[in-house]
């Protein structure tokens, strides 16, 4: 199932650069992203190897020709279902259903780096860095046990853009990997990869106008 | 776009992980015991044959005897199975066995310390009816506090043998079904049943000692 759905997002990305070409000389970008999280360690195992899946919309401003910041918000999410089993506990002994699930909602300010200006794809590279909202819960049967709270991470990422010909549109391909200071539990960190793509919506008004193609 | 935004904002609402799982998947089994009790030292039990109905308002609750006798049977088959020898009251059992529905109208926090099953709810079998008038009940500090708004099922195994020497009646070992009982049991019998053999075959130190 996974990698069946690691290529679906291959041929997704690969149908949308063929027909991509062209100049974008965007003031502004708003990206909405997909990502097919896929966490690491403690985070994998507790949503017993489930995607960690997730949008995300991704504002830049060119503050300079290569250079952009803004900010990224969104969800990432996965919830596991476990077989009935007994569970010794400081209360006893549980025989329950566990449920598991793990939310995270990044609210993070990014800066990127496009060193390449004059080809039909745009790579870039980054990151980000701000709060992340935590949703842990896990269930016996009924009864549940959370926690909730916001936690600091950071987020490397690179990725490429490619905006389609005379137009605001383009899409996008990218690979983040997002830390985050979460302890609780069995939980000593929070770390998950995404892999994901991008439709990318430009903004090309105003006068000082940034060109990624010449 | 705006559609897109509120997409998001709706997947961000407070999630309900568990909405999805049939009620008896949400059923839970609980067991506790005394650490400091070998089991082994206890042969004989006294099970007193009636399901006690714990309330915090009267009236309301109605038993359905035939699933009370399904419930006090397969407790009994359980103990026997485990090596225990049933005898009467007037016979010096070593333990008692009382079995209890707990069917609130409002969640109510189960605790077994330092107030039997919180204050307020009544509907225990009195410790004369246990041939210890006048003895309080008792159970480890550690002994699970939990809170249910829906019915559950709970045996208490109780220490007749050592009650003179202490002067309490000590529950050594405890266990509850939550969320399969309702006032009358009678829609869910057999959830109430699994639960019980669940419930020995995760307490085996009761057949084996220690």
């Amino acid at each position: 199932m996974r990698r069946y759905r690691l290529k679906l997002l291959g041929v997704f990305v690969l149908i949308l650069l063929i027909n991509t070409k062209g100049k974008a000389q965007y003031k502004n970008m708003f990206l909405y992203n997909y990502s097919a999280g896929i966490g690491v360690g403690t985070l994998n195992d507790f949503v017993d190897k489930k995607y960690y899946d997730g949008f995300h919309i991704d504002l830049r401003h060119f503050y300079k020709e290569k250079y952009t910041y803004g900010f990224r918000i969104g969800w990432n999410k996965a919830k596991a279902v476990l077989d009935r089993q007994s569970y010794q506990t400081d209360k006893g002994t549980i025989s329950a259903i566990q449920t598991r699930y793990m939310g995270t909602v990044p609210v993070v300010l990014n800066f990127f780096y496009y060193p390449v200006k004059d080809k039909v794809v745009i790579p870039y590279i980054g990151g980000s860095l701000g709060g992340y909202f935590i949703d842990y819960q896990k269930w016996f049967g009924s009864i549940s046990f959370k926690d909730k709270g916001l936690r600091p991470g950071l987020c490397p990422e690179i990725g490429v853009l490619a905006p389609v010909k005379k137009s605001e549109l383009g899409v996008g391909a990218f690979v983040r990997f997002n830390y985050i200071f979460y302890s609780h539990e069995e939980f000593k960190n929070l770390l998950y990869f995404e892999l994901g793509v991008s439709i990318l919506f430009g903004d090309k008004d105003g006068k000082d106008k940034v060109e990624c193609e010449p | 776009m705006v559609i897109l935004i509120v997409l998001m904002i709706k997947a961000c609402k407070d999630p309900d992980p568990v909405n999805d799982l049939n009620p008896d998947q949400k059923d839970l089994y609980l067991s506790n015991r005394d650490a400091s009790v070998n089991f082994s030292d206890y042969k004989t039990y006294f099970l007193v044959d009636s399901l006690q109905m714990l309330a915090k308002d009267s009236g309301n609750l109605s038993k359905d005897y035939l699933t009370e006798q399904l419930i006090i049977q397969a407790i009994d088959s359980n103990l026997q199975n485990y090596g225990f020898t049933k005898v009467a009251k007037n016979e010096g059992p070593d333990v008692a066995v009382v079995a209890s529905v707990l069917r609130f109208k409002e969640s109510v926090p189960l605790s077994y310390s330092p107030t039997l099953f919180g204050p307020g709810v009544y509907g225990y079998t009195s410790s004369s009816e246990l041939g210890f008038p006048g003895y309080e009940y008792s159970a480890p500090d550690y002994f699970g506090v939990y809170s249910f708004d829906v019915g559950s099922l709970s045996i208490d195994m109780l220490d007749l043998k050592n009650a003179p020497s202490s002067g309490k009646l000590n529950i050594i070992w405890n266990g509850i079904v939550a969320g399969s009982a309702n006032d009358s049991l009678v829609a869910n019998p057999q959830r109430v049943l699994t639960g019980i053999n669940v419930l020995f075959e995760q307490s085996p130190y009761l057949k084996d000692g220690k």
